[in-house]
Formats: structure tokens, sequence, C-alpha cells
């Protein structure tokens, strides 16, 4: 990404694949290559790939009959952003995630960072809806009573323009919520559904784009923001936790690191003073333990803990539970 | 996930393959998997605005 203007090369930056499409003056047709937390590729197939780009040539033909060129802006590029430049050491490569870092770490410098600034992109989960794979403006699902049902969404629906912007992919329909305000308000839609066109709106609540844990917890970008617990590990398989004697569907990790090391040392210091030992296995946080996946926790942890609360911490070591109470630090 | 910006100028999926297939690359170019790759993003854009095709960029 060195040197790449992130004002003209837009997307999301945390990814595992992205696709442009986009006119010579910057005007950006389409975007694919979304993605969420099943998968690194749950949302890319050679077939979807073709269908946005059989389907974005006329929209380029029809673009050039009356072109609208994007104001220019400033160009931004990673390695020029302040956080960046403060850095001792610039990096050799700089990754694509590395933009929304150094957008929060910027914001947390300057102490004006507020949570809502990684509520980006937002998974149409959190209104209410999934979209196919293969054909990424089919609606996979609707959950009952969400803001998706209650737009009139049903499954089968093929989803038009959102806010008055056409979409072809999961990417574009993620860069309509993205523009959207973060509520309360009305979000339109237009969709084909039983063989006809129909508008309709999602209904936005207040902070409708805070992300569900879940839904956040592939993001690369989440290890920048805190509090952070301090350690980490490896989720156990079914074969180790019946070997603990524990239900071989239950959530929990072995402790494999606790952080001594960086700028977030101290959360490891506080884990250690609190009891925290390497090798510990964690079995759940104030009797929660419903998380799909080590990241699913840490994204948990980030998103739900303030610093100054107490989680206690049920452990297994030496065949023996234990709860200890850990301080939670920014 | 490098941050590697690929380009291509598309016409059309048929025609896309047919142009680039065999075509060795030059300078500021890539192959992969026999379809030759722009990998400079002003370049690519110059291009594009003087053969009036759309651009897809690949970031992995």
């Amino acid at each position: 990404m060195k040197g790449v203007d992130i004002n003209v090369y837009d997307f999301d930056f945390d990814l595992t694949f992205a696709v442009l499409l986009m006119n010579a003056d910057g005007t950006i047709y389409h975007r694919y290559g979304g993605r969420d937390w099943t998968d690194p590729q749950s949302h890319l197939s050679v077939a979807s790939l073709v269908d946005v780009l059989e389907k974005t040539l006329p929209d380029h033909a029809s673009y050039a009959k009356k072109p609208s060129p994007p104001k220019k802006r400033r160009a931004v590029s990673v390695d020029r952003m302040p956080a960046m430049l403060r850095k001792k050491r610039q990096p050799n490569c700089y990754h694509c995630h590395m933009v929304h870092d150094a957008m929060t770490e910027e914001r947390q410098q300057r102490k004006v960072f507020k949570r809502s600034d990684v509520w980006r992109y937002p998974d149409p989960h959190e209104l209410g809806f999934q979209v196919e794979r293969d054909d990424q403006v089919r609606i996979k699902e609707v959950v009952p009573t969400s803001a998706a049902a209650k737009a009139g969404l049903k499954e089968g629906a093929r989803i038009y323009t959102i806010a008055g912007k056409r979409v072809l992919s999961l990417a574009d329909v993620m860069r309509a919520l993205h523009e959207a305000r973060s509520g309360p308000g009305r979000l339109e839609v237009t969709f084909w559904q039983d063989g006809e066109e129909r508008t309709g709106a999602f209904p936005l609540r207040k902070g409708w784009k805070e992300p569900v844990p879940l839904n956040f917890s592939w993001r690369a970008s989440k290890w920048k923001l805190s509090p952070k617990p301090g350690f980490g590990g490896q989720q156990l398989k079914p074969a180790q936790l019946a070997k603990l004697g524990l239900d071989e569907e239950a959530f929990a990790f072995r402790v494999g690191y606790v952080v001594t090391w960086g700028p977030a040392r101290h959360t490891g210091q506080n884990a250690i003073r609190a009891g925290i030992r390497k090798g510990d296995v964690i079995l759940s946080f104030d009797g929660d333990n419903e998380f799909e996946s080590v990241d699913h926790w840490h994204a948990w942890f980030r998103l739900r803990k303030k610093a100054g609360e107490k989680i206690k911490v049920t452990l297994l070591r030496g065949g023996k539970r234990k709860t200890i109470t850990l301080p939670v630090v920014d | 996930m490098k941050a590697l910006a690929t380009v291509l100028l598309v016409l059309g999926l048929i025609v896309l393959v047919g142009a680039v297939v065999g075509a060795p690359p030059a300078s500021g170019e890539e192959e992969i998997q026999g379809v030759t790759w722009l990998t400079d993003l002003d370049a690519a854009r110059a291009e594009a605005r003087t053969t009036g095709r759309p651009i897809l960029i690949v970031f992995r």
C-alpha cells in the first residue's frame, strides 16, 4: 500500500481480497471482495466475480455518456500518515489493514478516539440479512423482526440499489452501509421480489453500526483496540476438551502467550498480577463461554469491556478449576 | 494480505483473455497465470484514459 492514495483507492482495508472497478477519472463503479466471520473466502467465487465484471461494463458505457468525476482531494497514503511517520522504524511493507491501524492510532494519540470510529463497513447481519456467495445481491436469509424484515426483504429477493446506489456485490452492500448515517433514520433499498420491483427502507436505530463481536472478529484492525486482555492462545479441539473432561462442544483455549513486550505489556503484566499463567485453560468470563473462536473472544473483550470493570475468569490449572478476578485496563 | 495492487484494463471477459494471453510482460507489468497485469496505478489510469476502458484493480 506504500504510495497508494487511499482517497482514490478507497475500500475496506481489512480484507482477504479487494477489487475496485473504476473509471480512469477515479470514479469507482463497484467493489468486490467482502467477507464475513465464517471464512476468509466466504464471498469469493469465480461466478460472483464474473457477474460483477459483466454488469460493470454497461455501467461504464452509460457513465461515459454523462461523466461526473469525483472532486480531487489531497493525496494520502498510509506511509505518509502521521501515526506512521512518528514511528521510530518505518515498516518495509505496508499491508492494507495498516491503513485502519494508522487511522486508529492517530485518533488514539490525539485522544479523540471513539469506539464508533471502528464501526466500518457494517456486515449486513447488523441489519438482519445475509447474501449468497455466487449471486451476491440475492438474499440468503432474513432475520424475523430485523431491519431487513421491516424493509420488506425476504429470502430470494434481489437487491438493486441501497440509498440510490446500484449494488452488485457484498462489498458494494457493505460500502453502502458504510456510507449510511449511524442513525437513527431510514435507508432506502430497492429490490426485486416475487416478480416485481419494490422499494423499502431499513429502519436505522441509533448505534446500528456497532458490530456484534462475532461479525467484527475477523478484522485485523481489532488488534489495535483497547481494552486488551493481555493474553491469548489456541482454541482447544474436541479431543483435547474430552481429554480434560470438558464438554467437546464447549469453548475453551489454552493460554499460549501473555503480552510482556511492546506498548501493551502493561496488559500482560495486569493479567499476571490477576493470576493468569501460560498453560492455563480458560473456560469462561463472568460465566460466559459462548464464543465461536479465540478471535471472537478478542473482539468481545475489545468491544464490550471497559477499563475499570472486573471480570471473573474461570480457568483450569493442573486439573483443578479456579476463578480469578481480572481488572480490565486500557 | 500483501499490499500488492494489480491492475487490468477490462474490455469484456472474452476480449480480456484473448487480448492478454501470450503478451510478454514488460516493465511495470506482471504475468499471472497467462494474464498480464499492470503494476503501476498511474500508468493504468493513463492507459484507461487513452483507451476508454474501465479498470479492474486487485488488492490482496
